[in-house]
């Protein structure tokens, strides 16, 4: 009697284990068996834009049988992403190893010890193939918490045609700018000299930060300290009012997001535009009028810096499996392929001089220059509220609701106050 | 009998009792306990720090809070005011057999089946400056240039009502009729008997009788309408220069974006005392009808 | 007399068709975009009719996302979230009515007052206890948090509902030897059908529209909802609003066929109870 009792114990309990260990998408770790070690990593990436990321997911779990990749797609609006990410990091889960990161979340990550150092998985001189810019991002206090696979930077466009039309070169400084676009719209006619997106979000910080930035203007120094130019500050304010006031860039510009900004562009309404990296395409489309016609070049001074990286949680319990996929999402294959797929800009030196890619897009070698002349925003664990201080004072001066000196005024006390 | 009843009773408010308790209690208190430290992710790795009032000391003197609050509370009594007039009008239509009956039923519900972020954008897209709103105010020569109702602090006001009126006056209306047909039909006739005229029948003998459901229905509203998020994101993103923004965007922004999660639960405290307050005004209302 | 009733009667039409075309303009223009191409989108000034129609933004609807499975788990979790608040809500409101428990206002306010919490505090606190317990990424988690939330507000409306029903049917009944639970079910359930009705709409568009708990608690394609399905339409910057209002419409219509079908229980009623004027 005994002995039946027991062997069907031992059944059952066999029997369950086995159930456990078939059921699919768990993080099961299959210790002391013979088979090998298969290890399932969830991987919070992009959206899955004309199937990229699966795409790579795929390729990577073929050479890398033995780890399985759990794709969660997230939204796109940096913001949204912010959310689900924050909630499981805080709650110290397990449920993300890896994922997608903007390049202004590395401070706050790192700050807070979600995210571990990847230095000491990289191979000696692995860190060199990435351009500088888009890696600096990464690197804080002489570690790297990330590795970036999407290089993003604001670039200034132009309307080749019109600035040959009227014998003008290309504008190195940001008055030039506005006074060759202004001459050369009232010439033409029904247009404007230039147009971005200033509604009230990350993008209009990035703008304002680009004419701070020519002015000589800093916002934090290395140890994170508040510095701050109020004069300078408020000139740039007051810049950015007066190319309202003097209807030097499209009217409404101040509710525009990027869409609205780059359907006037398309449709031919402006001699120069501020967007991102990822403009030229739309702009050179079919169905844009001004295709052919739209050309990038850097801004006066520095374009703010943008793109994505890979990250890796500190609390996940297959360290190992993440590393390996963070470095095979933004390693050299991965890239070409986010490249065919949906036209990302590469961090990788040597994509840009890849003749094959180059002979696909020709437009490639254009981004290296703005790249290069690109700068990360502030780098402080705060930038996010420093950015959101300063978007709301920044929109109500460019709606004429307060004065630049006041805002940029109130601009310094609140950050500073953050910052102390 | 009387034991039984009591018995039955407990048992039949246990469920309910159970699954707040659990759900919303504990993380309640979990939220007013961290309201009385700091912690931020970016201090994360040193862990939270007790500063007993500090954040709400922190709180009074925000500005940004009191200029959200204000803006919310505005918001929530307009809104909701324009959504009791005109869903009682259209509860009024629906409880009679007129011509258009079932089509009105229909088109009532819809702005309500289209998700918020979908009709957020379409919202976005009539107030632009080149949108619908604009074409067809300039078509009746009611404006010479385009109205900048997204970037104009009075007008954005204006077009996040208007489109949150559009979105929830369904809601009221299906409640006041459910309210309104508990009415018995006999008392109208009566009062038609003794020539009562029908503004006559509906001050006498309709309000006083849907109190109780009108209370519920525009307490309840009021609370969801001092919550609105996704309307006002998909708009205004709280422009211009965050004079649209509501508290609950500015608790959510400190919370996720800026990771101050003592700061955000402090926010949320306060929020709640506040809608308790407003609350204790229709306790009373509910408690005049019968005894509990 | 007839010239009277004839200018009520236009009158009364033209307000009909400005109020019927204001409640549904907004998804008429969903319905023309969503045959448009990004071209006729993004024009200046903007178009309001397709230039040449098409189901593309359809086809790529339903291939970019899996759409049919976001409504799939959407009512799943709608329908388990307003079948636990009806039962849950209306056995305590009837609890709250008919007997004799104590500290009936206390719960009453009590349960109020918690429902005044904003849903995000119960983020985090909810997530870590879902993690524990095995709900993320579930039916049930979901709906059970969902229902929890509209619970207040039911208890509350049926309350107030029932204190208006005269106890003289339920007295009749007990004198026959009916206990409590049948009273419940056999004479209060179907005098309150319409409000049950009523407000089993309200939870379910309330369940259907949730958005941040959704996103962060089911976070899975296999388990994720609608309205954070249509938000993965966004790439890059852009919102190809043609693509969303496809998907739009393919998640309202069985939606709107449900809501049609209540519909008319709630207000067959008015059929029944007579005629005014």
């Amino acid at each position: 009697m005994m002995k039946k009792k027991v062997f069907a114990i031992l059944a059952l309990t066999a029997s369950m284990t086995l159930g456990a260990c078939g059921s699919g998408n768990k993080n099961v770790q299959q210790e002391g068996s013979k088979a090998p070690e298969s290890v399932t990593i969830n991987y919070y990436g992009r959206p899955d834009d004309n199937g990229v990321e699966s795409t790579i997911v795929t390729a990577f779990e073929k050479e890398y049988p033995n780890i399985k990749v759990n794709y969660v797609e997230l939204p796109d609006s940096s913001n949204d992403r912010l959310k689900t990410i924050n909630t499981v990091l805080q709650a110290g889960d397990s449920s993300i190893d890896v994922f997608a990161g903007d390049v202004i979340w590395p401070p706050i990550f790192a700050s807070a010890g979600w995210v571990i150092p990847l230095d000491e998985y990289l191979q000696e001189g692995e860190l060199d193939a990435y351009l500088p810019g888009p890696l600096s991002a990464f690197q804080i206090q002489e570690k790297t918490w990330g590795l970036p696979f999407m290089a993003d930077a604001g670039a200034l466009y132009y309307r080749k045609d019109l600035l040959e039309k009227y014998g003008k070169e290309v504008p190195q400084t940001w008055d030039e700018l506005v006074a060759v676009g202004k001459e050369i719209a009232e010439q033409e006619g029904d247009m404007s000299g230039f147009v971005s997106y200033w509604k009230q979000n990350e993008s209009l910080t990035s703008s304002m930060l680009e004419f701070y930035w020519e002015k000589g203007g800093e916002v934090v120094d290395e140890n994170g300290k508040c510095v701050l130019d109020e004069a300078k500050l408020a000139e740039t304010l007051a810049e950015m009012r007066a190319m309202i006031d003097n209807k030097a860039v499209v009217s409404g510009i101040e509710t525009f997001d990027t869409k609205a900004s780059r359907n006037v562009v398309c449709a031919g309404g402006a001699v120069f535009s501020r967007d991102w990296l990822s403009g030229y395409g739309p702009f050179n489309s079919e169905e844009s009028a001004v295709a052919g016609n739209m050309e990038i070049t850097v801004l006066p001074s520095y374009g703010c810096l943008g793109g994505w990286g890979v990250m890796v949680s500190a609390y996940s319990k297959n360290k190992e499996a993440a590393v390996e996929f963070a470095r095979y999402r933004a390693n050299y294959e991965s890239q070409l392929t986010a490249c065919e797929l949906v036209d990302i800009k590469p961090t990788l030196r040597a994509a840009y001089e890849d003749q094959n890619l180059a002979a696909r897009k020709p437009e490639l070698p254009k981004y290296l220059p703005v790249l290069e002349a690109a700068k990360p925003r502030p780098q402080s664990p705060f930038y996010a509220e420093i950015s959101g201080i300063m978007q709301l004072e920044i929109h109500s001066v460019i709606t004429g609701m307060t004065a630049p000196e006041k805002s940029a005024a109130n601009i310094v006390t609140k950050v500073s106050e953050l910052l102390q | 009998m009387e034991r039984k009843s009591t018995k039955a009773g407990y048992l039949m408010l246990f469920p309910s009792a159970l699954l707040i308790l659990i759900l919303i209690v504990y993380p309640a208190v979990n939220t007013v306990y961290q309201s009385f430290f700091e912690i931020r992710t970016q201090t994360a790795a040193l862990g939270p720090r007790f500063v007993g009032f500090g954040n709400y000391v922190k709180a009074f003197r925000d500005e940004h809070f009191w200029d959200t609050l204000w803006w919310t509370l505005i918001f929530t009594a307009v809104s909701v005011f324009l959504e009791l007039i005109i869903g009682m009008g259209l509860a009024l239509m629906m409880n009679r057999k007129i011509p258009g009956q079932g089509l009105i039923r229909t088109a009532v519900l819809i702005p309500w089946a289209i998700p918020t972020i979908v009709s957020g954008i379409v919202w976005t897209q009539f107030f632009s400056q080149n949108g619908v709103i604009n074409s067809t105010l300039a078509a009746f020569n009611l404006i010479k240039e385009p109205l900048n109702w997204l970037g104009n602090e009075w007008l954005a006001k204006l077009s996040i009502l208007i489109a949150d009126v559009w979105k929830n006056t369904p809601y009221m209306s299906l409640l006041l009729l459910s309210g309104l047909l508990t009415i018995p039909k006999d008392y109208y006739e009566a009062a038609e008997i003794d020539g009562a005229g029908k503004i006559r029948c509906f001050i006498s003998i309709t309000l006083p009788l849907i109190k109780a459901t009108m209370s519920v229905t525009v307490l309840f509203r009021i609370i969801s309408a001092m919550r609105v998020y996704d309307l006002i994101v998909a708009m205004t993103a709280g422009g211009p220069a965050g004079r649209t923004e509501t508290v609950s965007m500015y608790a959510i922004n400190t919370y996720f974006t800026y990771g101050n999660t003592g700061y955000g639960a402090t926010l949320s405290v306060l929020m709640l005392i506040i809608s308790i307050a407003i609350s204790m005004l229709f306790v009373d209302s509910l408690k005049t009808k019968g005894s509990v | 007399m007839k010239q009277k009733a004839m200018i009520q009667k236009v009158g009364y039409a033209v307000f009909l068709v400005l109020f019927l075309f204001i409640m549904i303009a907004p998804m008429l223009y969903m319905i023309s975009a969503s045959f448009m191409s990004e071209a006729d989108l993004n024009v200046i000034p903007p178009k309001l009719l397709p230039s040449a129609p098409s189901l593309a933004n359809y086809a790529r609807a339903l291939v970019q996302q899996p759409i049919l499975k976001y409504v799939y788990n959407s009512f799943v979790i709608t329908i388990i979230a307003v079948a636990i608040c009806i039962t849950a809500g209306s056995m305590a409101s009837y609890a709250l009515t008919r007997t004799n428990i104590r500290f009936k206002t206390t719960f009453l306010v009590f349960v109020l007052a918690i429902s005044l919490l904003p849903t995000i505090t119960l983020i985090n606190p909810i997530f870590k206890m879902y993690s524990k317990l095995g709900l993320l990424n579930t039916h049930i988690g979901l709906a059970v948090i969902i229902s929890v939330l509209d619970l207040p507000m039911t208890i509350w409306f049926l309350t107030a509902v029932l204190k208006n029903v005269p106890i003289s049917f339920e007295e009749s009944a007990k004198l026959d030897g009916a206990n409590m639970f049948q009273i419940f079910i056999y004479i209060l359930v179907p005098l309150l059908k319409a409000s049950i009705f009523s407000i089993s709409i309200l939870v379910f568009i309330g369940a259907w529209n949730r958005f941040l708990l959704s996103q962060v608690l089911n976070q899975y394609e296999d388990y994720r909802t609608v309205v954070v399905g249509l938000t993965l339409y966004q790439t890059t910057h852009t919102i190809p609003f043609g693509v969303v209002a496809a998907a739009g419409l393919i998640t309202i219509f069985p939606l709107l066929a449900m809501v049609l079908l209540f519909q008319k229980n709630i207000l067959g009623g008015i059929m029944e109870g007579g005629v005014k004027e």
